[in-house]
């Protein structure tokens, strides 16, 4: 890629998931991780493989997928950036989006975690708490009387 | 450390039910399980208030999140669009005004944040120990308010409670220096004055905040200053158009003097530029004009000075031995607009010194109107931020109409 090249720091990284896979990746495409710019800087051999403990390789490309798209930030208007995103985020099952959460808040990636989060709100909003329930599987543990009376405790959040 | 935990709790490429039932025993949110609270924040943050509050009653573990997360409920405080609500007071008046419900339930911040979503009733401001005549017009006020402006709820306020709320207390001698008189009132502590609230309008429109103890009413208010500076003004042949520019001429140049004496040989000339009037020069009026209060008979009234009303109302106070404490009255906090002159509560501090015995001076505090000529209005933001508010603090269509049938078939 052109605009890679031509950046100052273009060495190459290795990052490792918690299942063993590797990835390549240029300098400023891992950067965008806060956590691996600490690594990195404790790091002696930077030849050596950085471990992503918790993140398994299905996920680490996916977060590798959109750092490479934003790293390339000149490359696309701010639009099309965002489009991007939106796509991205809408072509993941629930399951991936939460341990892409978790990914993000771990590598701290803020831009990723931005992203992931306002789309599980998106999710939310708007539901009612039977919808939210059936969406995201959750047992409602309150008995009907409970359920009632923090219904009547606070009306104003059931107003529409 | 604690993520780790959780992340081996479930084994990746789960089957839902496996994990619902490994980790449903810790947080039981259903598929969110897998994240940790704060990630789960940002979201409750992106939500806004009213979607957060419906989570409450999707699961308990939710209702524990959203409700125990004070920072989120402060980030909807601040960012709410309507109302840019100042949390300081609200936590004051949340932790020190008067309660309605004599039990004190732990009151989560979500709880504030619903109540300040309702729509407020109204607040009127009832002028200090004002006759009976203009006690009518008060209750006409709060009928008009209720039947003509639709205002679901009215709530009558002494100016001089609410002056003494503005000013963070709950206790207190209140000096309100009205429009045509100045009323030094011993206003209370928080279960008396709950009682008045509880009461509602019968009981302010009749003034009986302390009563017993001694309320002074001391006919010097405003309108004498105002009217002073202006005879002042005539006899030097200053030519001015209004009684407004009179006025003016007080708010911008008037003080009260530490030393009335001693600031007479000083130079106090001063020129103020009024507009479409053009400058007025003033000296010695400056000071004479506040003087006033003091000494009430530079303006040929006989009635005693404010120091000396403030000084028997403590000296009330002090007889009276109302509560365990008896240093609630050294707080004097002072209201109305006049009350902003510089140099008053100076000057009434030292005034108070002179004129009192040490036990009843030592650790007084005079406080100058906290908000200046608007310490009533700030006083009732406080009360209408009250998540109490408007419940009993107010009085509804109904209860008014009730409570003339009743008044009809008493007399």
């Amino acid at each position: 890629m052109a605009s890679t090249s031509t950046s100052t720091l273009s060495r190459k990284l290795i990052l490792k998931s918690s299942d063993g896979e590797k990835f390549e990746v240029d300098e400023n495409v891992a950067m965008q991780s806060q956590t691996i710019k600490h690594m990195i800087e404790d790091l002696d051999d930077i030849n050596s493989p950085i471990p992503v403990s918790i993140v398994t390789g299905t996920i680490l490309s996916k977060v590798i997928e959109y750092c490479k798209k934003h790293a390339t930030e000149d490359s696309d208007s701010d639009e099309q950036l965002k489009q991007w995103d939106k796509e991205y985020a809408n072509n993941m099952d629930l399951n991936t989006l939460y341990y892409l959460l978790l990914a993000a808040n771990y590598m701290e990636i803020k831009g990723l975690l931005e992203l992931i989060t306002q789309c599980v709100a998106d999710m939310i909003k708007g539901k009612s708490p039977e919808e939210i329930r059936a969406h995201f599987n959750i047992k409602n543990d309150f008995t009907p009387q409970e359920e009632a009376n923090i219904r009547n405790e606070n009306p104003w959040a059931f107003e529409n | 450390m604690l993520l780790r935990k959780v992340w081996e709790s479930i084994v990746p490429g789960n089957s839902s039910s496996n994990r619902n039932s490994a980790t449903r025993v810790t947080t039981g949110i259903g598929s969110l399980d897998v994240l940790p609270e704060d990630v789960l924040g940002i979201i409750l943050r992106k939500l806004g208030p009213e979607d957060a509050g419906k989570l409450c009653v999707v699961c308990r573990s939710w209702r524990r999140i959203v409700i125990s997360d004070n920072r989120l409920w402060i980030n909807f405080f601040q960012t709410n669009p309507n109302n840019l609500w100042d949390l300081d007071s609200i936590f004051f008046s949340e932790t020190h005004l008067p309660r309605q419900l004599s039990v004190s339930v732990p009151v989560s911040l979500m709880h504030l944040y619903g109540q300040r979503a309702k729509v407020p009733g109204a607040v009127i401001v009832d002028d200090t120990e004002s006759a009976k005549a203009s006690r009518r017009q008060l209750k006409g006020a709060i009928y008009s308010a209720l039947f003509d402006m639709n205002v679901p709820s009215v709530c009558a306020i002494n100016q001089a409670t609410l002056a003494l709320y503005a000013a963070r207390r709950t206790s207190g001698i209140v000096v309100n220096i009205g429009f045509h008189q100045t009323s030094v009132v011993p206003s209370i502590i928080c279960c008396l004055l709950m009682l008045h609230h509880a009461c509602a309008i019968a009981h302010f429109l009749h003034g009986k905040i302390m009563r017993k103890v001694g309320v002074e009413v001391v006919g010097m208010g405003a309108l004498k200053l105002t009217g002073f500076l202006r005879e002042q003004m005539q006899q030097q042949n200053i030519y001015f158009k209004s009684l407004y520019t009179v006025r003016e001429l007080k708010e911008n140049l008037c003080y009260v003097a530490l030393d009335y004496e001693a600031e007479l040989s000083k130079d106090t000339l001063r020129s103020y530029k009024v507009p479409r009037e053009g400058v007025f020069a003033l000296s010695k009026e400056r000071f004479q004009t506040g003087e006033i209060l003091f000494q009430p008979r530079l303006a040929g009234v006989r009635a005693m000075g404010l120091h000396q009303a403030v000084a028997l109302c403590m000296e009330h106070c002090h007889a009276a031995e109302l509560m365990g404490d008896d240093n609630w009255f050294k707080t004097v906090v002072l209201c109305g607009g006049t009350a902003c002159l510089p140099g008053l509560a100076e000057r009434l501090k030292k005034e108070l010194h002179e004129l009192l015995p040490l036990y009843l001076t030592n650790g007084i505090n005079v406080i100058p109107p906290p908000h200046g000529v608007d310490s009533a209005w700030h006083g009732a933001r406080l009360i209408s931020n009250l998540s109490t508010f408007p419940g009993a603090w107010c009085m509804t269509k109904r209860q008014l109409k009730y409570k003339y049938r009743r008044n009809r078939l008493g007399s």
